[in-house]
């Protein structure tokens, strides 16, 4: 991934839908529901549009008054739970 | 302990089941060449529910080409569906759609061959209605919907269906009265003429008072309405619209027939209209007797009904 990689949720893999603040979302491939905490609805709307890293970093790290190494570790690792399900699109 | 997921989050998540079965069975309609629009559900939620209440929705209901019926049940019944149809009444009224469950999942579509209400042929129906279709993107696939005065319309004759007592539809018609502009409105009368379904459309709009302002512009106040309509309309108690039908019927023959037949249906009604006959042969043999009862029980507040909306 490079720091201009434009990062997106790949529409035609997940069904989802914001409600009540939350995200309902189901892995289309595995029929699974995925469930997303706070911050990850805050990465996925962001996701939802496309967004690179630094911009996934920089709206947790807003949002939850995180410092930028705390809100980079967890973009991280929401970033690569995504992945190995297959659902994120570059 | 975790908080339980709220209404609104659990219906969503089964929601959004619903559409994945429907991208499923549309798939492998598209397969066999079998064209399909889908009404109501996603379609109604999105177009009408996007201030952030949830419509919940259980089912895929799915308009198909009346004669391609068959081979939907033959692609269905390879998905694992099995027909749940209240299907196998001698003389009955034409049914307008069919229930299809999958035992393994739950899913469950609703195959229509017209909508109901209409009273030209479901031929020219189906034509009507996919004539006014557009695409849509619905559990990860492109399927065709009604366009929004397809929708208004359907939405008036679902409330008319299900009558005054039954929220959702009429709680969607609220919604669509609010939104179409009267240049749709028109639109929509001119699919409910094309449909035959004139007196349902307007009954369907006199239950809610949100719809008052959309009857004065298409002058429908005092559009006659059949009795089989007004008791619909009034949310008709069980077995009125059955003697709404019977009234209907030519011979004594055609009556007695209808009549035996709703008394002693076929085991395949049976096991769809009553949990008890699916227990086995004893469950079956139980739920005639039953049946009996039941029809006993209701028969005078339906002829009641009946009597009053011939009036």
């Amino acid at each position: 991934m490079t720091a201009e990689e434009r990062l997106r949720i790949d529409p035609e893999a997940v069904e989802w839908r914001e409600v009540e603040g939350e995200v309902v979302a189901l892995d289309v491939a595995r029929s699974e529901y995925i469930a997303v905490n706070a911050s990850g609805v805050v990465l996925w709307r962001a996701l939802e549009k496309g967004a690179t890293r630094a911009e996934l970093v920089g709206a947790l790290a807003a949002e939850f008054d995180l410092d930028e190494d705390r809100a980079g570790a967890d973009v991280d690792a929401f970033l690569e739970s995504l992945s190995e399900r297959g659902i994120l699109a570059r | 302990m975790e908080q339980a997921p709220s209404p609104a989050l659990l219906a969503t998540a089964w929601a959004l089941r619903v559409d994945r079965t429907t991208a499923e069975v549309t798939g492998a309609f598209d397969e066999a060449g079998i064209p399909s629009v889908l009404l109501k559900g996603p379609v109604l939620q999105r177009w009408l529910y996007d201030d952030g209440a949830v419509r919940s929705y259980t089912d895929s209901d799915l308009l198909v080409p009346p004669d391609r019926a068959t081979e939907v049940a033959t692609i269905l019944g390879r998905l694992a569906f099995e027909d749940c149809s209240l299907a196998g009444i001698a003389n009955d009224r034409p049914l307008h759609a069919l229930t299809f469950v999958r035992p393994a999942d739950g899913a469950h579509v609703d195959v229509h061959t017209t909508l109901i209400g209409a009273t030209v042929p479901a031929a020219e129906a189906w034509n009507v209605i996919v004539a006014r279709s557009e695409e849509a993107r619905i559990g990860g696939r492109a399927v065709r919907v009604p366009t929004r005065p397809v929708l208004a319309m359907h939405a008036a004759l679902h409330a008319a269906q299900h009558g005054a007592l039954e929220g959702k539809p009429l709680e969607d018609l609220r919604r669509a009265a609010t939104r179409l502009d009267a240049g749709d409105w028109e639109d929509a009368l001119e699919v409910a003429v094309a449909l035959g379904a004139i007196a349902p459309f307007a009954a369907g709009l006199a239950l809610v008072p949100e719809a008052s302002d959309v009857i004065r512009h298409l002058r429908l106040e005092g559009v006659e309405d059949d009795p089989y309509v007004r008791l619909r309309a009034t949310t008709a108690p069980h077995l009125s619209t059955g003697f709404a039908w019977l009234d209907n019927l030519g011979s004594a023959g055609e009556k007695l027939r209808f009549i035996g037949s709703k008394m002693f249906p076929p085991p395949r009604f049976m096991r769809a209209w009553t949990p008890l006959a699916r227990r086995g042969l004893w469950g079956l043999a139980l739920s005639y007797p039953w049946r009996l009862v039941w029809v006993a029980w209701h028969v005078p507040s339906g002829l009641r009904a009946w009597r009053k909306a011939k009036r």
